[in-house]
């Protein structure tokens, strides 16, 4: 069944939010992210760290003469600051052993630097960017889409099955005023089943959306 | 009553699995692995963009394991202990290959291990013989699990983390009809026998601590280092003793966060300002990648 465009709509605001979207024919989609086990940061396993110490890529060369950092989107090269062109990604810590061991830091870099493809001393995400837990886990919501001009409403209105909702299913409501800005409700609708709905909190931006249902800890 | 369903087969009576080549096959592999999963009453849910998890599949199984292979208790209580069902969600990443010389050569990278045991491999054999297909599932607790009761480390090499470690253990023996991987047998994992391991729900009513103990079987077999022909024999020793003194390096969150915090000053402080925000900006377009997902080479 191909999506309504106010479910496409919907679901290109998740995707841009970091939100993965997948649907079938039951007139709902689920949304999963990966995230961190404790505190719910997002969890990204195409972000590389190094193998050895656990520091996250910084996406730049370090020349080996004069020992400046630069942008890997430069065009030369060579270094911008003394003309060298021993330029190589390596790991910031000078405290991991890629930059203490002078055998492993020549070895490597003749392979590029530890954050080079090539020299197998990057890894995927291990650690959490806000709380360093080394625990992830998928996190999913199924989400039914509906377009109304009011805030009040009758479960029936929805139709939706009762039976098929799970604890996670929530309803995101796109409340379309005249003359007002688009806004969004957010119920979980195992709450008000056959109930009458009256959506109290309205947002503005479809980020608070996210951002309740994947609250990130900060304690 | 499992030896009744014949798995996988053919939902597509107008093709065979083989009239697609490795250019033209992602779309109607994906879609047979799909049918298939239907038949085993799994509702199946295909990602609206192309990203790591090719299908994400909900089940309702009693708590108890008393559900059939080809059963959902979608509104139903278990007909053997009346207990309510729960719902079980695996996150399905399918690799497809056709097999040369009986090998089923596939790659996984540091990306794919990912330790939500609901995340499952499906691995799909096209043509084990001109008429036969073959899947072979399993969580990747599961694979995990395997390399470390068959005392097999394919996560230590380089190659493993440059994302070329090309696997080909996997064989298939025509003469037995069974699949062994370096000699230790895969037949439990096989059609029917991955999806009833998959099924099982200890992985959902358990799952904090079904993680953790993933984390820890990932930890012993991805915390090793292998040289292959790319380093020295020095160079192997050294950093498999600084590997294991990492545990107290910068094993605990506060020496982590501790680390990357001194990294983040020490960038900031020893890069020029258009040099830190392209770092910054770069850290930021990965972060999108992973959502927008595709351009695997290899899926």
């Amino acid at each position: 069944m191909t999506m309504k465009i106010e479910e496409k709509s919907i679901a290109y605001a998740f995707i841009s939010n970091g939100v993965y979207i997948y649907s079938n024919e039951k007139g709902h989609f689920i949304i999963a992210k990966l995230i961190c086990l404790e505190c719910g940061e997002s969890w990204y396993m195409n972000l590389t760290e190094c193998f050895l110490c656990g520091t996250i890529n910084p996406y730049l060369y370090r020349c080996s003469s004069c020992h400046n950092f630069q942008s890997i989107t430069k065009s030369s090269n060579k270094c911008n600051y003394c003309e060298s062109s021993e330029l190589f990604m390596v790991c910031p810590n000078e405290d991991c052993i890629s930059n203490t061991d002078k055998q492993i830091l020549s070895e490597i870099n003749g392979k590029g630097g530890v954050f080079n493809k090539d020299s197998g001393f990057s890894t995927a995400q291990q650690y959490c960017l806000i709380c360093g837990s080394k625990y992830h886990r998928y996190k999913t919501y199924d989400i039914y889409i509906r377009s109304l001009k009011q805030e009040e409403f009758n479960f029936s209105d929805l139709n939706i099955n009762p039976k098929e909702l799970t604890e996670n299913a929530y309803l995101i409501v796109r409340l379309k005023k005249k003359n007002s800005p688009l806004r969004y409700g957010l119920i979980r609708l195992i709450d008000f089943i056959d109930k009458k709905i009256h959506i109290t909190t309205l947002y503005e931006n479809f980020q608070s959306i996210v951002n309740h249902l994947y609250p990130v800890s900060t304690s | 009553m499992t030896d009744e369903i014949k798995f996988p087969t053919n939902p597509f009576e107008d093709i065979q699995p083989t009239d697609f080549n490795k250019l033209n096959k992602k779309h109607v592999t994906e879609d047979f692995v799909e049918e298939n999963l239907r038949i085993l009453a799994w509702e199946v849910y295909s990602p609206f963009n192309d990203t790591g998890i090719d299908r994400i599949i909900v089940k309702n199984v009693c708590k108890n394991g008393h559900t059939k292979v080809n059963e959902n208790l979608f509104d139903k209580k278990c007909p053997v202990c009346n207990s309510e069902s729960i719902t079980i969600t695996r996150f399905v990443q399918i690799k497809t290959r056709e097999l040369k010389d009986y090998i089923f050569g596939f790659t996984l990278k540091p990306k794919d291990i990912r330790i939500d045991p609901r995340h499952v491999y499906f691995l799909y054999s096209d043509k084990t013989t001109e008429t036969q297909q073959d899947f072979f599932i399993l969580s990747v607790k599961d694979y995990l699990e395997f390399f470390i009761k068959a005392n097999s480390n394919p996560f230590a090499p380089t190659s493993f983390r440059k994302g070329n470690n090309k696997l080909n253990s996997l064989k298939y023996n025509p003469s037995m009809n069974k699949w062994s991987w370096s000699g230790h047998s895969w037949e439990s994992y096989r059609n029917i026998k991955g999806m009833i391991r998959i099924q099982s729900p200890i992985i959902d009513i358990n799952l904090k601590n079904e993680i953790i103990a993933t984390r820890k079987l990932a930890d012993k077999l991805q915390r090793v280092f292998s040289r292959g022909r790319s380093y020295d024999l020095k160079t192997e020793t050294k950093v498999n003793q600084f590997l294991n003194k990492k545990t107290v390096l910068y094993g605990s969150k506060n020496e982590i966060l501790k680390l990357r915090k001194r990294m983040n000053g020490f960038l900031e402080e020893n890069c020029d300002k258009e040099t830190y925000e392209s770092s910054l900006k770069y850290f930021e377009n990965i972060k999108i990648a992973d959502i927008l997902g595709g351009n695997d080479d290899e899926d």
